[in-house]
Parts: C-alpha cells; structure tokens; sequence
C-alpha cells in the first residue's frame, strides 16, 4: 500500500512538473538565432514580392542608420515602423514614395541606370536579394564597420559613440518631403527605476532619443501611456513593445543591460 | 525687268488648278463641308477641360500641402503649446485628413500617414496635459 502511495505522488509530481514546463515554455517561446553583425537589423519585406514572382526584399538597417536619423524614414517618409506596414508596391517607388524617395537613379542606385556602354543595368536584385548568392553591393559592413567604434551587441558598432565622434553624420532632411520643423524644444531625461533588486536604475536620455526620432515616431504609437500610469516588463520589452520596438531589432540589443541600466549604484 | 509672281487674285485664277473639287485636299473639304467643326471643337473642350483640371488641381495641391506643412511644423513644440492650441490643431489636423482622403494624388497615402501621425502626437500631448 505504501509503495502504491509513493508511486501516485511521484506520478501527481511528474505530472505537476510537465504542466508547469509547458505553461512556462509557452510563454518564453523557443531560443532565437543571433543574427550575424552584418545582419543584425535587417528586414525582410514580402507584401507583394512573392505574388509577383520576385525575391523579397532584404532592407539592411546599417546603410541606412548610418546615414539617416530614424525620423527621416520613419515619419517624414512614411515607413511604418512595423515590417511590412507599409505595404510598398512598385507604383509608390515608381511615384517616388518609400524607397523611391531617394532610390530614383539620382540621389542613390534606383531600378536601372545606363552605363558607359549605353546599356541599361538593371538592379533589381541589390534590393530583392533574399537568399540570392552573388549580389554585388556597392557598400561592404566588414569594411564599414572597421571604420566604426566597437559595440558589444548587435551590428558590433558603437553608434551612439561613433555619432559623438562624428564619425557619422545623420542626414535629417530630404528636400521636397520633409518639413521645415520649428526648433525642438529638448525633454528632460527621465529616470525609471528597475524593479530588479541589484539592478541599476535607469536614465532614459529623452534628448538623444528626441533628436533621432522626433517626438511622434515614439508617441504615442509606441509610448501611448503617461509617465508612470502603465508598468511595462521586461517580458513587454523583449516581446517587441516599448523599449522592444527598437532595441533588440535595429537599436542595441536587450542583450546589453549596461546600455539602460546606467544609474550608478553608488 | 523681272516680273514677280503675281498675288493677285487674278493671276491666281489665271493659274490652273492642279486639283479638281474631289481632289482638294482633306483640311479644305472639312471647312467648305463642315465636317471638321466637331473635331475643332473637341479639341478646344478637351483644352478647356485640362486647364481646368490643371489650375483645380494645383490649387488643391497647394492648399493641402501648406496646412500640412504649417500643421505637422508644431510637432517639435507640441509640449509648449497649451491645451486650446492643442485642441485647434487636432481639429484642423482632421479637417486636413478628410481633404486629403478625397484626393487622387498617389502622394495622399503617405501624407495621410503623415498627418495621422502630428494628430495622434498633438492628441497625446493634451492628455499628458490633462485636456
């Protein structure tokens, strides 16, 4: 009888630590690949491309961060900040809308140029280069990035760092899209405090942040709350909102908790 | 002395005529028959019609990109603004929204975008505010 006993609690035991390690890996999900540096930030745009038989489009973050605020694509060009959103076609590239806003064979490459031989060059596949070997691409990352500030994280590169160093410079107007704003007015920096024990608090700089998206980019589409009124997680963060709109897919990762968590201790 | 061709009426009737009545040619039978008016008069309605279209447009055009631009140039202020400003320019920022929907510049799509953008910041800011 009691070796019966045993067996039904080791059975009720087993069966407890299942459902728990069920409900648990339902919520954390499975472990993702880290993208190589080169990749990191990178999007892969697939409204239309496949319907009309065409690779889709690898979007490298990097050429374009490193020669753009976020702003400039991301409100004054109209890129949803969701991948995908925007739902390109041909005819708004074409209208120099999205890509074609700069992409128009002038500023930068657009879809066919005519060469010293007076042949036409298509290029197409620079942007609808997804798992396509031997795309030529004007701009190689390992160079770029030999250039840059080292970064732990993400592309490797220290962005912040190599902005402050003027190693790059940002790009936040393009003429005939954006508008002339009126100065703006830097927000103070904003201190939240973790609600990890031993975990620094943190200083968000509002005036960096500011600087590269605007205000409207952030809210209230991804900050729709008031200062304090809604208590997001680290689980929100990693899942994608707030912070996770941008860090841990183009901004440096999550991975790099000294990158928020900056108040000092002591 | 050298005779000038003459361009007198006279001398012209005196040429002969290299073509008989169902030989002149096209442009002249349409005058004298008639049968040109309708084309004639499509084309200048069509001309008409264009610039109509043409001045409608860009008077459009340029009403809406000017609020626009006014509109969305409060963004980098919209925290110094009080809550009556606030309030006025989600007002227009709506108004502009409807003009642009209407539309058929291929443009709209993303302004529309654009202007939902500076009202849902305006929008925020007044709640921050407490409007």
């Amino acid at each position: 009888m009691g070796k019966l006993n045993k067996t039904r609690f080791l059975t009720v035991c087993f069966s407890l630590f299942f459902l728990v390690s069920v409900s648990f890996a339902a919520t954390y999900g499975a472990k993702k690949r880290r993208p190589k540096p080169h990749e990191y930030g990178s999007v892969v745009i697939n409204n239309f491309s496949a319907k009309n038989r065409m690779r889709p489009v690898v979007f490298p973050h990097w050429i374009h961060r490193a020669k753009h605020t976020c702003r400039l694509c991301h409100v004054d060009i109209g890129f949803a900040m969701r991948a995908g959103g925007t739902e390109i076609t041909e005819e708004d590239n074409k209208a120099g809308l999205y890509c074609g806003a700069c992409h128009d064979g002038q500023q930068v490459f657009g879809q066919s140029e005519t060469n010293e031989k007076g042949e036409t060059v298509e290029h197409c596949d620079r942007c609808h280069s997804y798992r396509k070997d031997g795309v030529v691409f004007k701009n190689n990352f390992y160079e770029f990035k030999k250039t840059m500030p080292a970064g732990r994280f993400g592309n490797g590169i220290d962005w912040l760092k190599a902005e402050d160093e003027g190693r790059v410079k940002l790009v936040d107007y393009l003429e005939g899209v954006s508008i002339k704003r009126q100065k703006l007015k830097n927000p103070e920096d904003i201190e939240i405090s973790a609600k990890e024990t031993g975990m620094p608090d943190i200083i968000f700089s509002h005036r960096k942040h500011a600087i590269w998206n605007g205000c409207e980019l952030c809210h209230p589409e991804i900050f729709g709350v008031n200062r304090g009124e809604v208590r997001y997680t680290m689980q929100d963060i990693f899942d994608g909102r707030y912070c996770g709109a941008c860090h841990d897919l183009v901004a440096f990762p999550n991975a790099d908790c000294q990158g928020c968590h900056t108040k000092p201790v002591f | 002395m050298t005779l000038l061709p003459s361009r007198t009426p006279i001398a012209r009737d005196a040429t002969p005529n290299p073509y008989s009545d169902s030989e002149k040619p096209m442009k002249r039978q349409w005058i004298r028959t008639g049968t040109g008016t309708p084309p004639i008069l499509l084309g200048i309605l069509i001309l008409v019609s264009c610039l109509l279209w043409t001045s409608a447009t860009m008077a459009e055009g340029d009403g809406w990109k000017t609020d626009f631009e006014r509109l969305c140039g409060y963004t980098d202020i919209a925290t110094t603004l009080e809550p009556s400003k606030l309030t006025e320019l989600i007002g227009e920022c709506d108004l502009l929204l409807e003009r642009l929907q209407k539309l058929s510049d291929p443009k709209k799509k993303m302004y529309i975008f654009r202007t939902k953008k500076c009202r849902d910041l305006f929008r925020f800011v007044l709640e921050t505010k407490g409007g």
